[in-house]
């Protein structure tokens, strides 16, 4: 599909397509050129104006209806090059031509306003010094965004510069020669009325930008646009950054580290590295793209340049969602091995840590018993390794003997591979009779990141004292105590066990929360852990979470003496 | 070496206008058909090159024009010789048989 332009060569209309339109122009101009200088310029122009009107005539015949590229290639060879025009008196080649003219025509300065954002400004500059507008413009936006210079710079120039209102200015503005106006104004004309039949078919998105004049309306166009370029280009340093570290990350570091530990392959790392190019990149690239479009007012849509470019996005998105799926099958399936030891023990024993992440040069405990779980990785024998935390959990048994039911989870893409992988754990304790040397630590050498987890539970007789070495102060936060004695206290004391949980013996003064529960004789004032509650013959007064409530039975007094005295 | 067609090309040029008179003694034409009546002598290709010259030409008054309408396209300039253009051609033939002759003279 082409586009085509009307225009009237000799009281005679002709469709044209645009690039045969544009070469015609050319072809008049060139002509025009070289006989300008000629007696009788404007005549000879008319006359060949006709003479091609009647070439056109004769090759638009009842089939054809729009005047096409071979038919300016045969006008050419009817009526000659440009040069042909040339006589010897007045312009022997075209370059002297060009430059008599160009000499004789001194370019002026003018606002344009047949392009214009605010004031024309922009394109009368671009005009004068030879520039693309665009590029003025841009000059002036990023020197706005630098020192807000450029906004004085452009009122002055608006307030100096004059608006070019006849043709004569416009082909003064541009440095064209004066005396082709005729056929200049004839083209032009011809110009216009295309734009109009451009108005009238195209839909509404281009006379959005290109007709509509509003001046408001183009300002709103020009800030949104910056904006939006400004974001555009934040986003793009932050995505160029991401992929620095992504491409740092090939050494031992913490990227590197899980990206081997859970993807299977190193393609579908590059892969999923493509997909995270595909899928943030092209969307930042369009933002710039198209807030440039909006800033500049270019009204130029390039169906094959978006098509395509959705296109790629797309097949970035398959990537990525098959990567994360492949990666996502490998922890489709789980796996439970379970492992109970039971053991004879004294009336007193002491649990404690043997401490392998630190043999393992891991993270160390945090002192003040927080428990930093997860996964860690540690480097050993130049071998790496993932290092998971156990959890420990303590219950009261419900017979003699001490158990230790190590419980070890991993996943796999089928049932079998989640088996191997948990049976991949290594995990060691040492038991006798006095108690507990528990690993802190397990790892899985040779097997990837699949979820592995080791839940150790230990339960203990009643009636059996227990010792917690300092060291278990990581894993026992979790451990239920009746003392109400906050749960990092609890390594290194002496703890009972009772059928409630472990109760400490040599806690005193360590109880933070000790069971408050106060009743007068009478029932009538209650003081426990949440709150402080009256009932008298007067009121119900109640002092807790909700906060004061105070529910009058006859008369409306004195409730803050009664809290007082309490 | 220098190419003699440049040579050529400045011979044709020089004798266009008394073929273009010429032609025109034989009856009206108008640009597009001085150019079929020329084209055998290989003096003129394009219709180019007929317009400047035919204006000069108009313009000294040797040259006149008629409108005449047309079936295929705009009006077309008919051309013919004025009497001081008729006068004009036979001063040019008398000058190209002289010339010829002294030039085949020369070059034999």
């Amino acid at each position: 599909m082409n586009k085509t332009v009307t225009i009237n060569l000799s009281g005679f209309v002709f469709h044209i397509n645009e690039d045969a339109y544009s070469a015609l122009q050319a072809y008049l101009n060139e002509i025009s050129n070289y006989i300008a200088q000629q007696e009788g310029a404007e005549e000879m122009l008319a006359d060949i104006e006709s003479r091609i009107a009647e070439l056109l005539q004769t090759a638009m015949g009842q089939n054809r209806q729009v005047v096409d590229m071979n038919d300016v290639n045969r006008i050419r060879e009817v009526l000659g090059n440009p040069a042909d025009f040339a006589t010897e008196g007045s312009a022997p080649n075209s370059e002297a031509t060009e430059q008599t003219h160009y000499e004789k025509i001194k370019k002026r300065l003018f606002r344009n306003p047949d392009d214009q954002v605010l004031g024309g400004v922009c394109s009368g500059l671009g005009a004068y010094l030879d520039v693309d507008t665009t590029w003025v413009r841009l000059a002036m936006v990023l020197l706005v965004s630098a020192a807000g210079l450029s906004i004085w710079v452009y009122l002055v120039l608006w307030l100096v510069i004059p608006i070019a209102t006849t043709a004569a200015d416009r082909y003064a503005m541009r440095g064209e020669p004066g005396n082709l106006e005729n056929i200049m104004k004839n083209f032009q004309e011809e110009a216009k009325e295309f734009g109009k039949r451009q108005k009238q078919n195209m839909p509404r998105y281009q006379e959005m930008g290109q007709s509509v004049l509003n001046p408001t309306f183009k300002l709103m166009g020009v800030i949104v646009g910056a904006f939006l370029l400004l974001l555009g280009i934040g986003l793009l340093a932050a995505f160029l950054m991401s992929l620095l570290g992504i491409g740092i990350a090939s050494g031992n570091t913490w990227m590197s580290n899980w990206r081997s530990a859970i993807v299977q392959s190193s393609d579908s790392y590059v892969m999923a590295i493509c997909a995270y190019i595909l899928l943030v990149g092209i969307p930042i690239a369009m933002l710039i793209y198209a807030a440039l479009k909006l800033m500049l007012r270019i009204n130029y849509r390039n169906r094959w340049l978006n098509a395509s470019l959705s296109l790629i996005w797309l097949i970035g998105l398959g990537m990525a969602m098959y990567v994360s799926g492949t990666t996502l099958m490998q922890f489709k399936d789980d796996a439970r091995i379970r492992e109970t030891s039971k053991y004879a023990v004294n009336d007193t024993i002491s649990i404690k840590m043997n401490n392998r992440s630190a043999i393992y040069d891991g993270p160390e405990m945090d002192e003040e018993g927080g428990h930093t779980g997860g996964y860690f990785f540690t480097e050993r024998d130049n071998k790496n390794y993932i290092m998971g935390m156990m959890e420990l959990i303590i219950v009261p048994a419900d017979n003699d003997s001490l158990s230790v039911t190590i419980l070890r989870t991993a996943n796999g893409s089928d049932s079998r591979e989640a088996n191997r992988n948990a049976k991949g754990i290594e995990y060691t304790y040492t038991a006798n009779n006095k108690g507990l040397l528990l690993d802190d630590v397990f790892i899985f050498p040779g097997r990837q990141f699949r979820m592995q987890e080791v839940e150790v539970r230990v339960s203990i007789p009643i009636g059996t004292v227990v010792s917690f070495d300092r060291n278990c102060r990581p894993f026992i936060d979790e451990a239920e105590n009746v003392s109400h004695v906050w749960p990092g206290k609890v390594a290194g004391r002496r703890w009972l066990m009772t059928s409630g949980g472990l109760k400490c013996i040599d806690c005193q003064g360590l109880e933070s929360e000790e069971e408050i529960n106060v009743q007068d004789k009478d029932g009538k004032v209650l003081i426990n852990k949440k709150g402080i509650y009256v009932d008298d013959e007067n009121a119900k007064v109640s002092i807790d979470a909700n906060g004061i409530r105070v529910v009058e039975k006859e008369r409306v007094e004195k409730k803050a003496n009664k809290e007082d005295e309490k | 070496m220098l190419n003699s067609e440049n040579a050529q090309a400045q011979m044709r040029k020089g004798v266009l206008e008394l073929c273009v008179l010429s032609v025109l003694k034989n009856g009206d034409a108008y640009p597009s058909q001085i150019i079929e009546a020329l084209r055998e002598t290989k003096l003129v290709v394009v219709e180019g090159t007929l317009y400047p010259l035919l204006t000069r030409l108009k313009n000294t008054g040797l040259l006149a024009y008629r409108w005449e309408e047309s079936t295929s396209g705009p009006p077309r300039k008919y051309y013919r010789l004025t009497p001081e253009g008729i006068k004009y051609l036979q001063e040019l033939q008398t000058a190209w048989h002289d010339l010829v002759l002294t030039v085949n003279k020369t070059i034999q």
